[in-house]
């Protein structure tokens, strides 16, 4: 069982700010936590008091007045517009509620069951203020017209539109039809 | 007006047609069995890909596409593939496959033999299993009927995956339209027999 710590943090300058814990630190000082949390569930909230993500890990380290967050293995759930959600599990990742910026890293998979799509990749920056989700580093994948294989992968959180990019040929197969199959039924 | 030349085969003997003004021609498919080609899964490189639900844009790095058959390679500047997500099958996956700048394709007839093609521009149609050619096109055809490779030339060429033996294979139209093609001598019809 894990035992869930649940964390509403957010700076100053992009959310609310309730410590589950302990009081919040006048935002001016901005002193390091350096809480570290064995297995916990982090929820991040915007201004508006909506969820930015939720970070489920085997250990969080909180610092700078829980603005910001380095994990080990775990996974995030992230929330973007349009209600459309990204999973990453990951080995490690550092997520900035200031920036609204995530990045995972040591072996990270994307999945999107919206999209029904999903990639690896040695990588993973999503980027909420832009709505940019860029994957580096022996990127594969697949969604529901093809499986693709690249360098870089660049799209959105709907994951509408991907470019694959490559320092040598990005290479894709174009057509599953199993895929296809499960549509017609 | 422009005079376009055609050397045929018809049987053993050898023909030569002149037309004038815009030649279209057309070339029959050899003596085999129809088969039914549709462009499934296709294998794509290339330096970018841009993809959304609809179509695959592939650019830089000359750009390839292949079907899963090995019936069709294509290679282009840049290579644009749609998709049709209401596709009933397979096989009307991919829709259209439109090719641009230094088109360089490699195909096989269903009977097996090479054809090559350069052009500007080529357009796969799933709609009805055919690739036109656009601009400065050259068709170079194997057939064990040839003594070498038929070469086609003309300003647009449509060629027909699907045709039959009685069907039209490729429609060479051009202004002029060249065909070139040397049979393969034959012995004359009653020479050798009755010994």
């Amino acid at each position: 069982m894990l035992c869930a710590v649940v964390l509403v943090a957010a700076s100053g300058g992009c959310g609310k700010r309730r410590a589950a814990q302990e009081p919040s630190p006048p935002a001016k000082e901005r002193p390091a936590l350096g809480v570290t949390i064995k297995r916990s569930e982090t929820v991040q909230e915007d201004e508006r008091g909506r969820p930015m993500w939720r970070i489920l890990a085997e250990q969080t380290e909180l610092d700078q007045a829980a603005a910001r967050a380095t994990v080990r293995r775990g996974e995030v759930e992230v929330f973007g517009e349009k209600g459309r959600r990204l999973m990453l599990s990951f080995g490690g990742l550092t997520a900035n509620a200031e920036s609204r910026r995530l990045h995972a890293w040591g072996g990270v998979t994307a999945k999107s069951d919206e999209a029904r799509a999903w990639f690896r990749a040695e990588t993973v920056t999503v980027d909420l203020k832009t709505d940019r989700v860029v994957a580096a580093g022996n990127v594969r994948g697949s969604n529901p017209v093809g499986s693709f294989q690249a360098d870089r992968l660049e799209t959105d959180m709907n994951l509408d539109r991907i470019r694959l990019s490559g320092s040598d040929k990005v290479t894709a197969v174009i057509g599953l039809p199993e895929k296809l199959q499960e549509n017609k039924r | 007006m422009r005079r376009a030349k055609c050397v045929w085969s018809a049987g053993s003997i050898l023909v030569l047609v002149c037309v004038y003004a815009v030649a279209a021609g057309t070339v029959a498919a050899p003596d085999s069995g129809k088969t039914a080609r549709t462009v499934g899964t296709v294998r794509v490189t290339a330096k970018t890909m841009d993809i959304s639900d609809r179509q695959w844009v592939l650019s830089g790095g000359r750009p390839t596409a292949q079907t899963s058959d090995g019936a069709l390679f294509v290679e282009a500047d840049r290579i644009v593939v749609y998709l049709d997500r209401q596709a009933k099958d397979r096989a009307g996956f991919v829709s259209k496959v439109s090719a641009t700048g230094n088109v360089n394709v490699r195909s096989t007839t269903p009977d097996g033999q090479p054809v090559r093609v350069t052009a500007r521009a080529a357009t796969y149609n799933g709609q009805d299993s055919t690739v036109t050619f656009e601009g400065d096109v050259v068709v170079t055809l194997a057939s064990p009927d040839l003594e070498e490779p038929g070469v086609m030339r003309a300003g647009r060429v449509t060629y027909y995956m699907n045709a039959g033996p009685d069907d039209t294979r490729f429609r060479v139209e051009g202004d002029p339209a060249e065909v070139r093609a040397t049979p393969k001598a034959r012995p004359a019809e009653g020479k050798g027999q009755g010994k």
